[in-house]
């Protein structure tokens, strides 16, 4: 055999390189010292990140089988740009939120569980963003929920095993409904293979329409379950702050993401945007995601719980994404492309950040409310100023990656064929986004404007460990130079973009 | 990048130099104060060697998407000049003023923030770039209203943000629509573009979405709730510069639009200048009864933006005369000319009158602590420097003769008395749509008396200010004695308040060019002719407004604001009623609190029913699970134990699973409704699949 006849195995390691690293930390002896553990997952971690920008980089984007299940079926994977965007996102994030574990871990034991899982579903991710056709997207999309299971029951506390079990449950009967329309797509489509713009064969959907419409529309509600969209988002909210806040980190930043992913392959290429434009589909998911965007964002300000507030700001954002990819124009799929990074970044800075005022302010009590934060800002200034970037972000105000995303988005969102719809949408993004400043800016104030009478003889500034400060510093700048440099970003969007013209 | 790069300089010189000044004080205080001196000089040099450059341009593509472009008009470059000059003289200010203070570096870093993002408000080229800039200002300027962090300026400083954010959203939304609407944002292609485009309903709707994040930058009514609060809680050097530059900037949005796509639109110009009327009576009205120093200055600025926004009302009056909304567009006819040099003069006027004002405000202030009228009684008394930098101010603001402030207003009011020779002389009005020449007529002779009112109202509160200040005997307990000022900052004011009288004595010399320069970016006369600005009937509109506003300050504010206390001396009394601040009347409870709870209940509601719905599903199906169980197994069940006596134990239901059903404790009819997580998934899925095979039968 020649090197030539290994390489396509080499391409399928930045999915399961990942996986075998995390199993393996199952078999390291669990007594040994730390120091081998941390070693072992930092370094498999990097090499893993390195696999994946390779295969982004340099594979071409032909299909992969891994193995054939049925003469129609089979386990198939292709780098395409959706997946080349949504896996260097997770490579450039992945390795950072691992490095801030180290750390953090240190207090919330036991480590190696956690790692095994936290490094699998690394892969398993990938898994999601590379699959070519539904079943391995299916496949690597329950393996994501059971692998993440763990990560949120990490403390085990009564509430942790609560919250675990409603999200197994949501994300399963999501999952189901999504399973059905797989069959649907598998009568009513040409092949299996994701292609842009839509495998259906018309004329066999032609006397079944609005059946196909309807299989659809629950699909995406299914994959939607995953991105916290109404009515299946009561999950995330109770979820992600039991999770430890690196788990958090990446459950809101990127897991939440593989429903977007779902939901994009569902849209651009098994259904087709032709298919569905002008569709009571359209304007119904449009209608859901504009209702969660306001519920979340009304939830998180009236939560007084930091990390639940940031949870259900991830439920009104994520639902941005869907919002945008819904509209089916280029801006509007060029914003929801920006959406999923600029946000990745600054939520996962968000929660970081959070984690390190609730578990590392020197003044021995546990922050855990938004209101108990005054000052913190003197005490954690690196901590608090990236907070404070990630908000901006989140809120959309210029120059970070969000503000740039709502604008394509809203743009996007003025097209003939939805009218007030449309304009409706972009007074709720425009509410959405006040909110969202009422609910962050406050938090920021506070930490930073304690007010004249504050006693500045108490504070003691904390040394944040280099772990702990570089991701921060990292994801922070991540979100401010995705606004900056929105041009070359969106110009790597171009093929997918494509798909609409 | 494409383009002048010193463009590009101007504004991340500044940026660069707040975070090295920022560097610096960490290490060293005079370190810091040098760096940050250094850093608005070498800004105001290189301001200052634009004026060459006239045309030239930047665009940044791909920069935040839609990239960014930079210009310099004469506009443009005017008002960087201003900017470099105004934030070098605060910043040299700076040091002696802050002395004492605490989060000296943030305030640095900051500062100088800001003045690159205002910068870049006044170099942008397209309004998407305005927008930019003008919300990282907005950002960056909050800390300097909050700076000081007593509980006035946190509160102000949250108004000023919630302010800024409110209207930067309904400015984003309008943008959005107008970019639809027009298909560019190009400043300089608004006009044209807009021309062409047959639904002027729906662009009133954008422009109007797009003006009120301008007008609350500008503090026009009724956005201006958070400037009298935020000038006066700021420390001084910030307050000159948010009353002198921040609020033009918001100005420049409004020109931008006057300017572009409602060029000479009389419907447009009436909703200005129905809003400028208000803000400038309301803001000289709160002036007038102001008991604190800044507080004064700061209403002031109110209503003087109130003055400008006229003159920008005013530009679509004349310009309708000549053409009409929507007419084809004759840049040859100089009606327009009056108040567009007009509004360049004011505005140029009132940022360098604010600049000195503020400043010595910032004087009684680092030597007393105290801003209240009556606390700083007398303080300008043998202060030979001081009198003339205050006098000179305030001369400027009365719009007397010989100084700054009255070419702007003088113009503007020749505006507006060229308007109403106008009327009907054409057959109908500029205003025809709406009403008949006559009582058009009456509406700008009764615009003019507020504007002539609301100048003696200014000519009052200025009065009252020099009176109090250099009058009355010093209170008890002032400090009178020894050095109350630093050379350097001596300096400084002494220069900026020489410039208000110069301006003013040499108008043809200077400040002609200033306007011509400007005229330009207003769609201004390309012709130069001259104005005479001291003529007869010019001095009479200035001559009725000092006249009627000595009046009022001898009989209304002397009487009825001012007691006499034991010793004789005048006594500022506070007599507006604290009820009425429009601010806790209307916005905090509908903000912060009717909205909120609406909007709320609303989640609650949909959350709630949400949850309810993915309860009642897996509720049925485990319902029809039980009775199919019944009618299958129960048979068999029963038979099994009667023949073979065997004993079937039903395991007790695991509380953690079901845990999804919320209720803690209690009887639950655990017979019928299981809530074990197994059956509801199983037969949700049966259900699922009944739906589908139905709609396939179908």
């Amino acid at each position: 055999m020649t090197f030539a006849s290994f390489l396509p195995l080499f391409a399928f390691l930045p999915v399961f390189f990942p996986i075998a690293a995390g199993v393996a930390i199952l078999f390291l002896p669990s007594g040994g010292r730390p120091a081998l553990r941390h070693a072992w997952v930092g370094l498999t971690t990097l090499l893993s990140s390195a696999l994946i920008v390779a295969a982004v980089l340099l594979t071409k984007s032909q299909l992969l089988v891994l193995c054939r299940v049925t003469d129609t079926l089979s386990i198939a994977f292709r780098m395409d740009t959706l997946a080349r965007i949504f896996s260097a996102l997770v490579a450039f994030i992945w390795p950072l939120v691992t490095f801030y574990s180290f750390e953090y871990l240190r207090r919330r034991p036991p480590e190696g569980r956690f790692f095994a899982f936290f490094l699998s579903t690394f892969g398993i991710l990938i898994g999601v963003a590379c699959a070519a056709n539904l079943l391995t997207l299916y496949l690597f999309y329950e393996l994501m929920t059971f692998m993440t299971l763990p990560l949120v029951m990490h403390s085990q506390q009564r509430e942790a095993i609560r919250g675990t079990v409603k999200y197994l449950f949501y994300s399963l009967a999501g999952a189901a409904l999504a399973l059905g329309g797989f069959f649907f797509f598998h009568i009513y489509g040409v092949s299996m293979d994701f292609t842009p713009g839509g495998i259906l064969d018309m004329e066999k959907v032609a006397m079944n329409r609005d059946m196909m419409l309807t299989v659809t529309f629950l699909t995406l509600m299914g994959f939607g379950a995953k991105a916290g969209m109404v009515p299946l988002h009561a999950w995330l909210p109770t979820a992600h702050p039991v999770a430890p806040t690196p788990a958090s980190a990446v459950l809101s930043g990127l897991i939440t993401k593989a429903g977007i992913i779902a939901m994009l392959r569902v849209v651009y290429f098994l259904a087709g945007p032709d298919f569905l434009r002008g569709t009571w589909v359209q304007k119904a998911i449009i209608s859901l995601a504009l209702l969660t965007i306001f519920v979340g964002s009304m939830m998180a300000y009236t939560e007084k719980h930091l990390k639940k507030r940031i949870a259900y700001s991830t439920v009104s954002q994520v639902s941005y994404v869907v919002f945008a990819m819904m509209l089916l124009t280029p801006e509007g799929l060029t914003g929801a492309l920006l959406q999923i990074v600029a946000h990745a970044m600054a939520k996962s800075c968000l929660f970081l950040s959070a984690g390190v005022v609730i578990y590392f302010t020197l003044q021995g009590a546990n922050y855990h409310y938004a209101d108990q934060l005054r000052g913190v800002g003197k005490e954690l200034p690196v901590t608090m100023s990236c907070f404070a970037v990630a908000s901006l972000s989140i809120i959309g105000l210029p120059v970070t990656g969000g503000f740039v995303a709502k604008w394509y988005m809203a743009s996007g969102a003025l097209t003939p064929e939805l009218g007030w719809l449309g304009v409706g949408g972009i007074a709720v993004l425009m509410a959405s986004a006040l909110l969202t400043a009422g609910y962050l800016l406050p938090i920021v104030v506070d930490a930073f404007f304690p007010g004249n009478d504050y006693d500045y003889s108490t504070v003691v500034p904390f040394h944040l460990p280099m772990n702990m400060r570089l991701p921060l510093l990292l994801l922070s700048a991540g979100a401010l130079l995705t606004g900056m440099f929105a041009g070359p970003l969106t110009s790597c969007f171009r093929p997918i973009i494509g798909i609409l013209y | 990048m494409t383009g002048n790069p010193l463009l590009l300089f101007l504004v991340l010189w500044p940026m660069a130099g707040g975070i090295l000044s920022f560097i610096a004080g960490r290490l060293n205080r005079r370190l810091r104060d040098i760096s940050a001196g250094t850093v608005t000089l070498v800004e105001l040099a290189a301001a200052l060697h634009c004026r060459g450059l006239l045309g030239a341009k930047l665009s940044l593509d791909g920069v935040c998407g839609l990239g960014l472009t930079l210009t310099l008009d004469g506009f443009r470059l005017i008002y960087a000049a201003i900017i470099a000059f105004m934030w070098a003289a605060t910043t040299l200010f700076s040091p002696e003023y802050l002395d004492h203070h605490r989060n000296r570096n943030r305030y640095y870093l900051f500062v100088l923030m800001t003045e690159g993002a205002i910068m870049g408000v006044f170099l942008s080229a397209d309004l998407y770039t305005t927008f930019v800039f003008f919300e990282m200002m907005s950002l960056f300027s909050y800390i300097m209203v909050v700076q000081d962090e007593t509980p006035a300026a946190l509160r102000a400083a949250q108004t000023y943000l919630a302010i800024a954010i409110i209207g930067g959203l309904s400015t984003l939304m309008g943008l959005l629509l107008l970019n639809h609407q027009l298909g560019t944002l190009v400043t300089a292609d608004l006009a044209a573009a807009a021309a062409a485009v047959k639904d002027r309903g729906a662009l009133y709707v954008s422009g109007g979405l797009v003006l009120s994040g301008f007008a609350a930058k500008a503090a026009i009514f009724p956005a201006h709730i958070w400037l009298p609060t935020a000038h006066t809680a700021a420390p001084a050097p910030s307050s000159a510069l948010l009353s002198g530059l921040l609020t033009k900037s918001g100005l420049f949005g409004v020109l931008a639009l006057s300017a572009g796509p409602f060029l000479h639109d009389a419907r447009w110009g009436l909703a200005l200048l129905a809003l400028a009327l208000v803000t400038m009576a309301l803001g000289a009205v709160l002036a007038v009864f102001s008991v604190n120093i800044k507080r004064t200055l700061a209403c002031s600025s109110m209503s003087q933006l109130g003055f400008i926004l006229t003159g920008i009302a005013m530009q679509c009056f004349l310009g309708a005369d000549t053409g009409g909304a929507g007419g084809p567009f004759r840049p040859e006819l100089q009606f327009g000319d009056l108040a567009v040099r007009g509004t360049i003069l004011y505005m140029v006027g009132h940022s360098l009158i604010k600049l000195v004002l503020f400043l010595a405000a910032g004087v009684v202030h680092m030597n007393t602590h105290e801003l209240g009228l009556n606390e700083i009684r007398g303080f300008g008394r043998d202060k030979p420097l001081f009198l003339f930098a205050f006098l000179m101010g305030g001369l400027g603001l009365m719009g007397m003769p010989l100084w700054n402030g009255y070419l702007g207003k003088t113009l503007v009011h020749e505006a507006i008395v060229e308007h109403i020779h106008h009327i009907g002389r054409a057959g109908a009005g500029a205003l025809g749509f709406l009403m008949t020449p006559s009582s058009e007529r009456l509406l700008f002779q009764a615009a003019e008396w507020t504007f002539l009112v609301s100048g003696a109202l200014t000519t009052a509160y200025v009065l009252k200010l020099l009176v109090v200040l250099f009058v009355a005997r010093p209170a008890p307990g002032l400090h009178q004695k020894g050095r109350y000022i630093s050379p350097l900052s001596a300096a400084v004011l002494a220069l900026s308040a020489a410039v208000l009288p110069l301006l003013g004595c040499l108008p043809h010399v200077l400040a002609d060019p200033i306007a011509f320069l400007g005229a330009s970016f207003m769609n201004g006369p390309a012709k130069h002719h001259a104005v005479s600005y001291f003529s007869l009937s010019s001095l009479e509109g200035a001559a009725i407004s000092l006249g009627l506003g000595l009046l009022i300050y001898l009989f209304v504010v002397r009487t009825v604001l001012m007691r006499k206390d034991a010793a004789g001396e005048p006594v500022c009394v506070d007599l507006w009623p604290g009820w009425l601040d429009l601010e806790h009347l209307a916005f905090r409870p509908l903000i912060a609190g009717l909205l909120p709870a609406l909007g709320g209940a609303f989640a609650k509601g949909v959350d709630r029913a949400a949850s309810i719905l993915i309860r009642v599903l897996p509720f049925l199906g485990a319902l029809a699970a039980r009775a199919i169980d019944l009618v299958c197994a129960g048979p068999i069940t029963l038979v099994l134990s009667h023949a073979a006596r065997i004993r079937f134990i039903r395991p007790p239901e695991d509380q953690e699973f079901g845990i999804y059903q919320e209720e803690e404790g209690g009887p639950m009819v655990r017979a019928l409704l299981p809530s074990s997580l197994a059956y509801s998934l199983a037969t949700f899925a049966l259900g699922l699949l009944f739906i589908l095979a139905y709609l396939i039968q179908f």
